[in-house]
């Protein structure tokens, strides 16, 4: 399992993806590994929570702000997690102070402790494990090679170096690597959409 | 429910939360769907995509259709979704031109103002008998057609009394149904008219209190059925007692707990929700009204579809 840098690495590595307005696919990697983490996060502290609904939402608020503004956060502080964890607690607060409410909190997890206990947490095992839409779909494929590509498909690896080690065409000539590499693509994309079209037949 | 469906659930919410954000796809996606009456799952077949890696998509960036490297960009993006890229490329560019063709008559307008607006400071002296004139011809022009009218004009028959009226309140107690206020209402005379004018959104309000659940209807409470239009309908629920804020899942199902309809809405208050079906394509026919909230077993509500042209007519 990767250790606690490799996360705070992660959280930055994805950071600059989506500053770079080149980068499409950033907020949908980050929303994917980050999002449930959180929302854990904020389902352990807020535990005594009338509506546990509401640490999902916050959740949620907290990722469409980053969203918003991220140049607000600032790798070099802190990991992108616990970026994420102290607005939408400081939300959570604010809207429980509007109602008045009373709320038993857990005792308070700086930003600082989540990163240290982070082996530990089920936020750390949930980051480690891959995306569950990515889950979703691998879980698709019997084949090994065909689930090596998908996954790099998935991970949005562009080069097509990667591709061809897979399939073993390494060797080849790079205009004929590509041309296979984007056959093999077109007929793994193929294959998935005639098996949710047969899974969709047999539904009904 | 485990881990896995949890986060799906989640990040369906925060997507549905995307679609008022035009630099995202959940935007793009949400106004072709509009655009071409699509729910989410005629979407996943005009893309080709599977249902997870729509829901991707929607959380990804929307690639600027006139930057250099548009195509590359969306290669990246079909790629990343498991998606053909033309078929991406099309919906994209679609939206665009729809977006496009919105704009233009807002641009049209505000050059034709700002000219009538020039000339009419040129015209300055001229101003008094120019004005003068324009009413002289429009008193002119009314009194011809009142003359003529009064004489051709066949006369009418009860024309106010067949007109249907813009807001109508169902036969029920607590629902009520009304076109979307943007709309117009039909046009006077005969019913038969009625289907084609419409309103694109029929709004239902229901109070769900007075319908009992089908868990509460199996008690012995009796069942009473929420009348609803085959239509694009907007629901506009009062929430039980005790119901909590947050994102809901709202459906029509079949007996076989097949969705008919679907979408998801968010409750602020715990009391009321609203939320929009789009019934179009469902035939007369009773089924149940699924209301899910997350981390709570869902809520059965006897429904029955009444066919557009019906329930309009029983409910003036």
């Amino acid at each position: 399992m990767p250790d606690n840098t490799d996360f705070k690495e992660l959280g930055a590595r994805l950071h600059r993806r989506l500053c770079d307005a080149r980068d499409d696919r950033a907020s949908a990697e980050i929303a994917e590994r980050f999002l449930a983490p959180l929302a854990q996060a904020l389902r352990r502290r807020f535990a005594r929570l009338s509506d546990p609904h509401l640490t999902e939402s916050a959740a949620i608020d907290a990722l469409l702000h980053y969203f918003a503004q991220p140049e607000k956060f600032d790798p070099a502080k802190g990991s992108l997690l616990g970026y994420l964890y102290l607005d939408a607690t400081r939300d959570l607060l604010n809207f429980l102070r509007g109602q008045k409410k009373t709320v038993e909190l857990r005792g308070e997890l700086a930003e600082y402790e989540l990163t240290a206990s982070a082996v530990d947490n089920p936020e750390t095992q949930l980051l480690a494990q891959a995306s569950p839409l990515v889950a979703r779909v691998l879980e698709k494929i019997s084949d090994a090679v065909d689930r090596e590509l998908v996954a790099l498909l998935l991970d949005g690896v562009r080069e097509t170096a990667a591709y061809a080690a897979v399939l073993d065409i390494a060797d080849r000539p790079p205009r004929v690597q590509e041309r296979l590499v984007k056959r093999h693509k077109d007929r793994l994309k193929k294959m998935l959409r005639r098996e949710w079209q047969r899974h969709n037949k047999q539904r009904r | 429910m485990n881990t896995d469906e949890q986060s799906i659930q989640l990040l369906t919410a925060l997507a549905a939360c995307l679609r008022d954000d035009p630099t995202f796809m959940a935007h793009t996606l949400a106004r072709y769907q509009q655009q071409r009456g699509l729910d989410d799952r005629g979407l996943a077949a005009e893309l080709g995509a599977l249902p997870e890696m729509l829901l991707r998509l929607a959380l990804c960036r929307r690639p600027v259709t006139g930057a250099p490297d548009f195509a590359e960009q969306v290669r990246a993006l079909a790629d990343f979704a498991l998606l053909d890229e033309t078929r991406l490329a099309r919906v994209i560019r679609r939206v665009d031109q729809l977006n496009e063709a919105k704009a233009l008559p807002r641009n049209f307008r505000a050059h034709w103002l700002a000219g009538a607006r020039a000339a009419w400071a040129a015209l300055a002296p001229a101003r008094v008998p120019l004005l003068a004139g324009a009413v002289g011809l429009i008193f002119f022009v009314v009194t011809g057609v009142l003359l003529w009218r009064a004489h051709h004009w066949p006369p009418t028959q009860n024309s106010a009394q067949q007109r249907p009226q813009p807001t109508a309140t169902s036969s029920m107690a607590a629902a009520s149904v009304t076109p979307a206020p943007h709309d117009s209402a039909p046009p006077s005379g005969a019913h038969a008219s009625t289907a084609a004018s419409l309103p694109e959104i029929m709004t239902v309000k229901i109070d769900l209190e007075d319908y009992p659940s089908l868990r509460a209807a199996a008690r012995g409470e009796g069942a009473k059925a929420i009348q609803l239009p085959a239509a694009r309908t907007r629901l506009s629920l009062r929430l039980p007692e005790n119901s909590g804020n947050g994102w809901y899942h709202a459906s029509v199902v079949d007996e076989a707990e097949q969705p008919l309809a679907e979408n998801i809405a968010k409750s602020r208050d715990g009391k009321r929700l609203s939320v929009l079906l789009d019934l179009r394509k469902l035939a007369a026919q009773s089924c149940r009204l699924r209301l899910a909230r997350a981390n709570s077993a869902p809520d059965y509500y006897a429904v029955r579809i009444a066919a557009r042209q019906r329930m309009w007519r029983r409910n003036p």
